[in-house]
């Protein structure tokens, strides 16, 4: 099974549609 | 003579069919008859999205969504999910999935105003750390009726009992993916 990395829920403010990203990527984003 | 194609059989005058003095209109009729008929067709696919990457650990969230999408009056549809899945622990907890529409004004993660399309149409039990299970697609049929319906699809997890988890898997190997198939005219 590959490495455990936590994904929370991300939205697009664009387009309302929903992503699942690490923290990083969602850090990355701010 | 006229030829007749074996397709439409629309005939074909000698002279052209535009100068021809025996050109009579049964063509536009086969012409016309056939286009309603190709208009009440299935359409085949008319959405797909693949995702490559987990979920997060969801207990009762949206998964997936698609923020909008229009059904046209008088057809039918297959609304289709697909994906794999584990939960994060090995107590008994069992889950339901389920295809939900909800208005467009609400955020992707919202669990409120959703309507479940054909109720909750899949139960997943989960009882042991046994590596990724996959149990099909879920399939549920929709037709929007004698008018155009421009909703937003939720693909919903919901944890009824246990205490763990689930996440759905997506890479490169194992996509997640959820689909639209047109079917034809509804009857």
């Amino acid at each position: 099974m590959e490495e455990f990395v936590e994904r929370f829920q991300w939205i697009d403010p664009q387009t309302n549609e929903l992503f699942w990203l690490t923290q990083a990527e969602i850090d990355a984003k701010d | 003579m006229a030829d007749v194609t074996t397709f439409l059989g629309l005939e074909k005058p000698i002279g052209g069919e535009a100068h021809s003095r025996a050109m009579i209109n049964r063509n536009y009729d086969r012409v016309e008859a056939f286009a309603i008929l190709a208009d009440k067709m299935a359409k085949g696919k008319v959405f797909e999205k693949s995702v490559t990457g987990n979920s997060g650990t969801v207990v009762d969230d949206v998964v997936d969504n698609i923020p909008s999408f229009t059904f046209k009056a008088n057809r039918r549809y297959e609304i289709i999910w697909d994906t794999s899945y584990y939960g994060t622990g090995n107590s008994d907890s069992l889950f339901y999935l389920s295809v939900n529409t909800a208005p467009l004004a609400d955020a992707a993660n919202l669990l409120t105003n959703l309507t479940a399309i054909e109720g909750r149409t899949r139960a997943l039990n989960w009882y042991s750390l046994q590596g990724t299970h996959h149990y099909g697609p879920i399939v549920v049929p929709y037709a929007p009726g004698a008018s155009d319906v421009t909703t937003q699809i939720k693909f919903r997890c919901q944890r009824v009992t246990g205490d763990d988890g689930m996440i759905f898997v997506g890479n490169a190997n194992e996509k997640r993916f959820y689909k639209i198939i047109d079917l034809g005219a509804q009857i």
